[in-house]
This record gives structure tokens, sequence and C-alpha cells, in this order.
């Protein structure tokens, strides 16, 4: 089976989501590997969110907000600023460096949402899946299983 | 009595030398000074692992200045020793002869050698002054009587350019009332504030001593590169004088320099001695006698 | 309040490394608010450690639980319950929360999980400094309320050492000496006079090592102690 990158994005609803929506309106063609989850600001975002994130076998993460200056809780996006760089060197000291990144998209910049979800799918085509995914795979007989269940 | 007390109370200039102790046990170099020097100076200063570098004991360098027939002023840190060891050496130092003391609190391990060692600091400078006040008068620093005294002349640092100055001239008098008989200032450079500073501590009966430094080439470099971070300032005119040359010409330079302040301090009264730091190089301390025209 | 640091993820990983079971309990007073061993901390110890151990194809089941405070018999008498499932337990509290859970739960190896800094101020979040050396001789009212035993890095009692540097320490230059301050507080107060008397030789004997503190109103009751 090709490797189909699973990146989940942390996005701020009022720059980087709206960014996003653009993209999609406007027909945008990017990587389809990005998952977004929807925050009202970045900085609500937890860092035992971005370490659950990689437990659950996402092989990137990405975290995106308004530009500094513009966040619209005023300094929601500082303060993810500084808890991804401590996520960042958590996931080093892990060993699962070099997968966490963010971003600051403001909300008309549909071009550049674009140019971010393509390089956090280039990096993780270069470093490979999260090894954590491997042997999550179903075992021979839960296939046929599952069938039988779902038809019954 | 010692020669130094002497000397200070007979109203004549008293020369004191420092040696610097090998961190080994060859101490022919260390003692060169004492042969060539001793009819010269009142007395020879030996730093207790100055800098916190580890160095020869002052005790037992001491002794052997006494040995080598020259008078030792023994120079006692309160950074590694606690109380007990304090009072022991003091005793020690008594039995050997060594009459002369300068009291320091001494610099903070991180600053030396073993930047890893406990620092202790039991007693600072002022109770160290307070428990020589007490040996001498017959008991030790938990109030037991001693089976024979010990005397002493005991003398501590005062720092005229200390920033700000009034802390330390409270503690100079803490340390006056403590049984300080005489105090050694760092190295002086700059006379006018030093002129500035005797003015607001004329320190009679106590006597001073101005200390006088023969600058090395590191410490040259350091002035020129404006990296100077001592308790003493260097007049702009010397630094540019030593910039740029060669070792042997930094210390030459330095020691003629050096001689010329001893000498216009000895003729303006405005120290009782001067304590003298060389490297302990016996031809730079010749060399700066010469220029003071001792 | 104690201040401690979250231990290196490298050490924690290889002490418990031999175990297929443990629990990580935080706790919630001083360690938490100083963000190294509260239960926030003890989420993110986990997740890292199910991350790294993954990544090396070991599975390590993780217990998390976080009580009020470790020094306190009282938080910790209900952790016996199911302390004894696991192999081995990791503590997010300070030295002293760390050897009272060993007390009770005497079976298990307790790893710490943070080092123990020292007693301190919370300055702002992620800031905090040193103020107290628990010297058990307070000289606080005649230092201007600046603590000589813990700012002044010698100790000093009776005022600056011969090192200071623009008013600032020889230790660290960017540090003020503590004399200085002390002699600018006592200016302010009016209060010089405690700089001119000489303070005796520190009493280190009110700080023997283990202390004991029994509050003279439970004498009695803990006569048979002494």
């Amino acid at each position: 089976m090709e490797f189909q990158p699973k990146i989940l994005a942390l996005v701020c609803t009022y720059c980087t989501y709206t960014a996003a929506d653009m993209a999609g309106s406007a027909r945008m063609q990017y990587p389809a590997g990005v998952r977004i989850i929807k925050y009202l600001c970045t900085g609500r975002i937890d860092i035992i969110h971005i370490l659950k994130a990689f437990e659950a076998g996402a092989d990137a993460v990405m975290v995106s907000g308004c530009e500094t200056g513009s966040c619209h809780f005023l300094e929601g996006n500082l303060r993810a600023r500084e808890r991804v760089e401590y996520a960042q060197k958590l996931l080093e000291e892990a060993g699962l460096g070099g997968r966490l990144e963010m971003f600051e998209v403001a909300a008309s910049d549909a071009p550049k949402w674009v140019a971010a979800v393509q390089e956090m799918t280039r990096r993780v085509e270069a470093l490979g899946p999260n090894p954590l995914r491997r042997g999550r795979h179903l075992h021979a007989g839960a296939m046929e299983q599952l069938e039988n269940m779902v038809q019954s | 009595m010692s020669k130094l007390r002497e000397t200070l109370e007979t109203g004549g200039f008293a020369v004191v030398v420092e040696l610097q102790p090998p961190k080994g046990t060859a101490v022919t170099e260390m003692l060169a000074p004492v042969s060539a020097l001793k009819d010269r100076v009142a007395a020879f200063a030996v730093p207790d692992n100055e800098h916190a570098r580890m160095r020869l004991a002052p005790l037992a360098a001491a002794s052997l200045v006494k040995e080598a027939g020259g008078e030792p002023l023994v120079n006692l840190s309160c950074r590694d020793r606690n109380r007990l060891a304090l009072e022991s050496d003091l005793l020690g130092a008594a039995v050997l002869g060594l009459e002369n003391l300068l009291l320091v609190s001494g610099d903070y391990v991180t600053l030396g050698d073993h930047p890893q060692a406990k620092p202790v600091y039991d007693a600072d400078s002022v109770q160290l002054l307070q428990i020589v006040q007490g040996l001498m008068a017959g008991q030790d620093s938990a109030g037991l009587p001693l089976n024979g005294n010990p005397a002493f002349f005991p003398g501590a640092v005062v720092i005229p350019e200390a920033d700000p100055l009034a802390p330390q001239l409270l503690k100079c008098e803490k340390k006056v009332t403590a049984g300080a008989q005489f105090f050694v200032t760092p190295p002086i450079f700059d006379l006018d504030k030093f002129r500035a500073f005797r003015e607001q501590l004329p320190l009679n009966p106590v006597k001073l001593l101005a200390g006088i430094k023969v600058l090395g080439p590191e410490a040259a470099a350091q002035a020129a590169g404006g990296q100077w971070r001592r308790v003493y300032s260097l007049p702009p005119h010397l630094v540019e004088e030593l910039a740029g040359k060669e070792p042997e010409e930094v210390l030459a330079l330095s020691a003629t320099a050096a001689g010329r302040l001893l000498k216009q301090i000895k003729e303006e009264k405005l120290a009782d001695g001067v304590y003298l730091k060389a490297q302990g190089r016996t031809d730079l301390l010749m060399q700066v006698l010469e220029a003071a025209g001792l | 309040m104690i201040i401690a640091e979250r231990k290196p993820f490298a050490e924690i990983k290889a002490m418990v490394a031999p175990y297929k079971k443990i629990l990580i309990i935080g706790c919630g007073t001083c360690v938490a608010v100083c963000l190294a061993g509260g239960e926030k901390e003890v989420g993110l110890l986990a997740s890292q450690l199910k991350l790294a151990l993954g990544l090396e194809d070991k599975r390590l089941e993780i217990g998390e639980i976080t009580v009020e405070r470790q020094c306190d018999l009282e938080f910790l008498r209900p952790l016996c319950d199911f302390t004894a499932d696991y192999e081995a337990i990791v503590s997010m509290a300070c030295g002293a929360g760390v050897q009272y859970l060993k007390q009770l739960c005497y079976l298990q190896p307790i790893f710490p999980g943070v080092n123990t800094s020292f007693i301190g101020v919370n300055n702002e979040a992620g800031f905090y400094t040193e103020r107290c050396r628990a010297c058990n001789h307070c000289y606080l009212g005649i230092t201007g309320g600046i603590c000589p035993v813990t700012m002044c890095p010698k100790g000093l009692l009776n005022g600056p050492c011969g090192g200071t540097v623009n008013g600032h320490c020889e230790v660290d230059p960017e540090k003020e000496c503590a004399w200085s301050k002390i002699y600018h507080n006592l200016e302010l107060e009016g209060s010089l006079d405690y700089m001119r008397r000489i303070v005796p030789l520190h009493s280190h004997d009110r700080r023997t090592s283990p202390g004991t503190v029994i509050h003279p109103a439970f004498k009695r009751r803990y006569g048979a102690h002494e």
C-alpha cells in the first residue's frame, strides 16, 4: 500500500481556517492528507493535544494561526508559538523530532496555506511515516469478520 | 614583636612584597625573592589560594619564608575553612612564629580552578578578626579557655574604589572594632582617587598599606579590550602605554610605572607602606624598588 | 514554595527501562505551580514515554494520577489501594514528597521525576528565583528584608566583600551585590544601625541534617520522640 501522509492541522478560526476555506472555494489543488482541527484560537492548543496526535499515529502536526500582532484574541498566537517550541523540544527528546511546525497564515492568504501544507507533506515524505503507526494494521481474518458483522 | 608591626608603629614606611606559592611542592622559585630582598623589605606576604586557585598552604609557605630569614605575612581566607579549622590554623601559625595576618573573605570558588568545590565562609572577615581577638585574649570562638595564648598583628582589606562606597566604609569601621591593626588596599593606579579616599578615611592609628601592582600582559590586554572588571581602575594613559606591547616589555613598563607610584605615595605620605605584587618575580620586584628609589 | 525542574527525559527513560507497568504520580502543590510536576506535566511525561518507547517497539503501561501534595499522609493514604498494581513508580514531587511516598509504598522502586532546586518565589509563569536557604535563623529583620545567606553567594553577615564591581556581585555580574541592596534598604528604612553592629558567627547547629521541628503546642504529644 502506498504511503499516504496523515497530517493533522490545528488551526485558528479567524485566520488560517478562513484562508483554508478560501483555498477550497478557489479550487486550489494541494495534497489531500491534511485533517483540519478547528480551534477558536491557537492559544487554546494544549501541548498534550500535540503529543496525543503523534501517539495516535499522525505523521506530522501543523499549528497555524494569525500573524504576529493580528491575533483576534490579542496574544493567543504568541502563547501558541511558545508551546509549539516546547512541544518540539519534548518530541525531540522522545525521538520524534522534525514533525511539528508552526505557521502564520492571514485570513486572505490562501496561497500561503497551500504552501504550508505542501511543505509539511514534503517533509513527511522525506522523513517517512510515523514509526508508531507500523504494526497497526488489521490482521488477516479481521477484514472478513468486519464484513460479516456489517452485512448481518 | 613582629618586624612589620615595629616598622609601622615607629613611623617607618613598610614595604611588603607578595610571593607566589606554587601549585605543587617546588618552592625554590617562590622563595627566591626572600634571600634577595629580606634586608630591604618589611615582610613577605603569602596569599591563601588566591583567586580560589589551589596553591601551597600559606602556613607552610610562611614557615619556609621564616626559615629563609624573611618576615612572613600570612593571608587567611574565609572561603576554605570552618571556624574550627581557622582557629586551629591560627594556633598553628602562632607556634610557628607567624604573627602577621591578613584576613580576607576570599574570592568565590566559581572564580577559580576548583569551581565545583564547596564554599565554606563559616566566618566572614569581621567575625574572623573577632576570633583572632578572642584567641589573643585566651579563648576560642566557643568561649573555651586556651592553654597558651597566641600573639598576632592582624590586618584586613579595604576597597577605596568600592561602588557603592558607603557599605564598604561601614564594614571597615566594624573591622577596626573587631581588632584590625592595618589595612591593605587593592592595587592603586589613580592617585587622585586615592587622595580623595584618604580624606574620607584617615584611619589613624590604624595603618594603611597601599596596593602596588606590576600589571601583566593578560591584564593589559583585558584593559585594552574594554574587558576590565576589577575593583580598581586603570588610568587611560597607562592602558595606552601598555597596549600591544610584547609581554616582557609590558612587565618592564609596568614595573617602572609601579615604582613611580610607590615613590609618590611615599613622598606624599599617602600611606604607611605598600603591598607589592609583581608575580613573585625577584627581577620585577627589584625593578620596582629601584624605580622608587628604595 | 519549593521550585523544581523536571529531570532530563533521557534520565527518566533510563530509570523506567526495566519495567512494563509504571505509575506516574504528580503533586498538585509547589511543583504544579512551577510547571514541573503537576497533573499536566504528568500527562506530558506519560505521552513522551509512550512515544519514545513506541519508537523502540516497546510497550509500557502507564498509569497517571495526581494528588494534592505528597508531603502529607492524608493525601498519600488513598494511593495505597492501587499502587501495588504497578512495578515501579515515578514521583513528580519534590525530594520530600518522593521520600514520604516511599515510606508508604516501600515495596516498589520509586524514581524522582524532578530535581528539587530551591525555596523561592514565582515571579511570573516560568520564571522562579531563590529566596530562602532554610537556615533556621532568619536575619531578615536586620538586613532590610534581603537575605544575606541566600542572596549573597558567600553568605556574609557583616557587609560586602571586596569583590563588588559597579554594585554587582563578583560571582554573577548580572546580579546586584546583596549587601549593596541591604545597605540601600536599611538607609531607606532609617535602620542603618543594624548594619553597624557586628553580627556574630552563624549557628549552624540550628540546621542539623535532617532537621526536626516540634511545635511547642505539641511537645507533650511528641515528648517521647525528643
